[in-house]
């Protein structure tokens, strides 16, 4: 395996609540090759945006506890970082892409000025050269008439302009790393599929290693080499894109995979995994997923499973694995 | 890991208990709390002011000249004025007016203000536009000298001042009731009454009212400071409350021809007021944080 | 924009409108009988009869707001019962005060509250929040003419520190004479140097002006607070921290200029409000201001001069109003396209 671009170890996330803390991200494992897409795919309250908002330092201080680690980026411990160092790495080395580019967008400064502004801040340039920058990273993302736009305010562009934009914005100072959160789930289903289609081209001309986040199988089938599936703020399968559609080993991956409606199937009833995510409380034993699992029995109850081999680059944290 | 209920098995929802939850968010809340405590005082001491107020016959018309003007002591801890009349027992005696006006005064505010913003709301149009635009012309006017104005006109006195202060008031009332109104109108058990013909007024009153009731109280008792604080102002002016009425503003303003020599004069009545009017905005403040959809998080 | 514009101020002119006819009727019912206080209580029948023909009180009322409304356009505001001026010439002299006064107050109260409230926004339920709250929340809850007066009590009573009220030392008046331009003591000894009287008017200004500012004070740093608080949730301002964007610049830039909007219309408002409706204050500290004289003319039923300080306050009401619509227009672009 090549050495990792980001490297996560038994991070735990929480959050303090009215009810007290309640866990979000419980990671044993989880790795981000160099200059791969990697799918990181869950049902809503998975820990998917928290594991990235971890990594980016982004959650609040007072709210979020961060316990576990190392989360090593290129061999560091950002977890350790100054919040100082972090803003020197947030947009300049990880960069993020949300899912609403009408609300990551502000709506009283033109498209140009926080874009201008990130340049010139990450490459310690002139706001003038900046400009021309912010021109060239418009221009990479096929914006016809770059000039126009960056002049633009965020009500005049189109939603996939803005996505565009967005995108333009996280690879204006070429990262190592990028995490895409949902950034096609707000869009119109064509534009969704010129925004996947721009990621897929970009991926050969920038070196980043991209996190794709959503909840859509069917968009991760298409743009990504590996997927990881979390589950109640755990990572519980990991594996190549095609071992994982093709043989799941997590009952949970399988059942995933079963509620993706087809086109041209006659079905009665979508399936449904019975049961809820115990997003705030879960099991305090045993594996987190036993309380809905199909093939649970006694062991599934008592020891928490890890991430094992199940094939080549293949794992999942299944006491009985398919 | 977290250590409440496993709720094993069945992966139970999770709901936030309403009261408890309330009753967490203004635990946080110091200020609400304290003001809270402060107006729960203060009734009392309104309500028992003959018990409270060590000399309760000084707060209306009694004089003893002989012990006039006293700074605060041990007998007058907030001193006398100018008859001899024990300040403290003025002060005292003074919380019931000023919570009775305030009540009086939103109630009536309610009154003319509750029915036009229904009816604006309920029948659009004409209506509609009419009472908005008056509410508009009524609130392009300081509200204390519109308020003075119409006391003025009315002639002085306590009633007057609380009518004066609703005639100012209602316009606020007005336009949150349109709101509701307006919203409520578009829903589907109010199309409901209108189908199986439910006659208007009952649609108004009966159906549309009730659902707007919520906001409109919290509205109210956050106003009720600003309230206060206007009638003490009117009285302070000489158009609400009378001699030898206790009351707050009234005193302060007696108080004027006294206080560079007896400064406890003013002192203890404007506090009076302050802290009244300080605990009513504490508590609407937390209200309003505590009902704010956007704050109620976890 | 610009029909934007066109319809708020068609808006504002009705209100105007609404206003003038309401307060000319609610004037009109006054009990007291204007003619008979313009002739005097010794006035015989004949004398008030043609003091009522004279003032044009024997005509029908709408001929009389008609009349009013035709001389209003003309600058012919009528004349006061009470000073027996022309109720132009009295705001004339009235207002340059009531201008210091206000302006004044509230560059205070911007240059406290907006800080004030955006700290307390970025630093939601810690320590500096609570004071913050406790401390707007208490600045709208003071009764101004008590505060005024325990001002007076500390700084002139105790202190010696300050003037107990009115505008100008006397004796300085006297020796040192403003050239008038403004109207206004402080405005004018600054443009024409006269640095003695310039010195003591601020001195004079500092308590009145301090307790104005108390209540504007109280509402910008509420208002700049809530609206920060909703702006700082937003996902730009995530985004923003994503990119590694200062705490500084985030708050003080791309939030502030989201949020400023409300806070502009409590100003413009409090702005319109304060200029006839301080007269609490004006009363304690002796300040010849407009709210002075307008209090003093709804106490007399001094119709004329009630007429004349309500227009003159909508007049300003729709002007800053139309003012705040043009500074949000500038503020936020999204208007500017509707």
């Amino acid at each position: 395996m090549p050495e990792a671009i980001l490297e996560i170890r038994d991070l735990k996330v929480s959050f303090r609540t009215f009810s007290g803390r309640v866990q979000a991200v419980d990671i044993q494992s989880l790795a981000v090759l160099p200059q791969e897409i990697l799918g990181l795919v869950g049902e809503t309250g998975s820990g998917k945006s928290v594991t990235a908002s971890t990594v980016l330092r982004l959650l609040p201080e007072r709210k979020a506890i961060v316990e576990g680690g190392p989360v090593l980026f290129k061999g560091q411990d950002l977890l350790a970082k100054t919040e100082a160092e972090m803003r020197k790495i947030r947009g300049r080395e990880i960069a993020m892409i949300f899912q609403d580019p009408m609300s990551s967008l502000n709506p009283v400064f033109t498209v140009g000025e926080p874009l201008t502004r990130i340049i010139a801040i990450h490459q310690g340039v002139s706001l003038k050269e900046a400009r021309e920058r912010a021109l060239a990273a418009l221009g990479r993302v096929r914006l016809p008439n770059p000039d126009k736009i960056l002049g633009s305010y965020p009500h005049e562009l189109s939603g996939g302009m803005r996505q565009r934009v967005m995108i333009g914005m996280a690879l204006s100072s070429n990262p190592d790393l990028l995490f895409a959160d949902e950034p096609t789930t707000a869009l119109d289903v064509t534009i969704q599929a010129q925004i996947l289609r721009l990621i897929d081209d970009l991926r050969h001309e920038i070196k980043a290693s991209i996190v794709f986040i959503t909840h859509n199988l069917g968009v991760i089938a298409k743009v990504s080499d590996r997927v990881a599936v979390m589950y109640a703020g755990n990572v519980i399968e990991v594996g190549p894109t095609r071992d994982i559609f093709h043989r799941p080993a997590h009952p949970y991956t399988g059942l995933l995979l079963k509620a993706i409606p087809r086109l041209g199937e006659t079905r009665d009833k979508l399936p449904v995994i019975e049961g809820a995510v115990p997003v705030i409380r879960r099991p305090e034993t045993g594996c987190y997923f036993h309380p809905r699992c199909p093939r649970r029995d006694d062991a599934c109850r008592e020891a928490r499973p890890v991430l094992a081999p199940i094939g080549p680059g293949h794992y999942a944290a299944c006491g009985k694995p398919a | 890991m977290s250590a409440v209920d496993p709720g094993r098995e069945k992966g139970r929802r999770f709901a936030l208990p309403g009261l408890a939850y309330n009753l967490y968010l203004l635990r946080k809340n110091v200020l609400t709390l304290v003001g809270l405590i402060v107006v729960l005082v203060l009734v009392l001491v309104a309500v028992l002011a003959p018990v409270v107020a060590p000399y309760p016959k000084d707060a209306f018309a009694d004089v003893h000249t002989e012990h006039r003007l006293q700074a605060p002591s041990r007998s007058h801890p907030f001193g006398t004025d100018e008859m001899g009349r024990d300040m403290l027992s003025r002060v005292v005696f003074g919380a019931r007016i000023s919570l009775t006006v305030g009540i009086i005064a939103i109630g009536l505010a309610l009154l003319i203000g509750v029915p036009l913003g229904l009816f604006a709301g309920y029948f659009g149009g004409f209506i509609d536009e009419l009472i908005m635009r008056i509410t508009d012309v009524f609130l392009s006017f300081p509200p204390l000298l519109l308020a003075t104005a119409i006391t003025a006109m009315l002639g002085p006195s306590l009633t007057n001042a609380m009518i004066a202060i609703a005639l100012s008031w209602w316009p606020w009332y007005t336009r949150l009731i349109r709101g509701q109104a307006v919203s409520l109108r578009e829903r589907g058990f109010v199309e409901a009454a209108r189908a199986i013909g439910v006659p208007r007024p009952r649609i108004i009153f009966r159906h549309i009212l009730p659902n707007a009731v919520a906001p409109i109280i919290v509205q109210a008792s956050m106003d009720f400071g600003s309230i206060i604080l206007e009638s003490a102002s009117l009285s302070f002016l000489g158009l609400g409350a009378q001699p030898p009425q206790p009351e707050w503003g009234l005193i302060v303003s007696i108080g004027r021809n006294f206080f560079m020599t007896s400064w406890w004069y003013v002192t203890f009545p404007g506090l009076a007021i302050f802290l009244a009017v300080l605990a009513f905005n504490f508590v609407g403040d937390g209200l309003r944080e505590i009902l704010d959809p956007k704050t109620r998080e976890g | 924009m610009r029909t934007y514009l066109i319809r708020r101020l068609l808006l504002g002119v009705l209100v105007f409108l609404g206003l003038t006819l309401v307060t000319f009727f609610i004037a009109r019912v006054v009990p007291s009988d204007p003619a008979a206080r313009w002739v005097g209580p010794r006035a015989t029948v004949e004398q008030i009869a043609r003091a009522r023909a004279k003032l044009g009180l024997d005509k029908p009322i709408h001929v009389q707001y008609g009349r009013y409304m035709a001389d209003l356009v003309q600058g012919d505001w009528g004349t006061s019962i009470v000073t027996h001026q022309p109720v132009l010439r009295d705001i004339k002299t009235y207002l340059p005060a009531s201008l210091e006064l206000t302006i004044s107050g509230m560059i205070l109260a911007v240059i406290v509250g907006i800080p004030l409230g955006v700290i307390s926004a970025a630093h939601k339920d810690r320590a500096v929040d609570h004071l913050s709250r406790a401390f707007s929340i208490g600045a709208v809850s003071l009764p101004t003419f008590w505060v005024a007066m325990v001002l007076q009590l500390v700084f002139f009573g105790y202190l010696r520190l300050l003037p107990v009220g009115g505008e100008l030392d006397l004796a300085i008046k006297l020796a040192y004479p403003v050239h008038q331009i403004t109207g206004s003591y402080l405005v004018d000894s600054l443009i024409t140097g006269n640095w003695v009287v310039f010195a003591n008017a601020l001195l004079h200004l500092i308590l009145p002006a301090v307790t104005l500012a108390a209540y504007p004070l109280g509402l910008i740093t509420r208002m700049t607070r809530s609206s920060m608080l909703e702006v700082l949730n937003e996902d730009y301002i995530r985004v923003a921290r994503a990119y590694g964007m200062t705490e500084r610049r985030i708050t003080y830039l791309y939030a502030l200029k989201n949020a400023i909007g409300p806070t502009v219309t409590v100003i413009a408002l409090t702005v319109a409000y304060s200029l006839a409706g301080t007269f609490l204050i004006e009363a304690v500290f002796n300040w010849p201001g407009l709210g002075h004289y307008a209090a003093d003319a709804v106490l007399a039923a001094d119709y004329p001069a009630i007429m004349g300080v309500t227009i003159l306050v909508a007049i300003f009401y729709v002007a800053l109003n139309l003012a705040v619509d043009v500074v949000q227009a500038i503020l936020d672009p999204r208007i500017k396209a509707a």
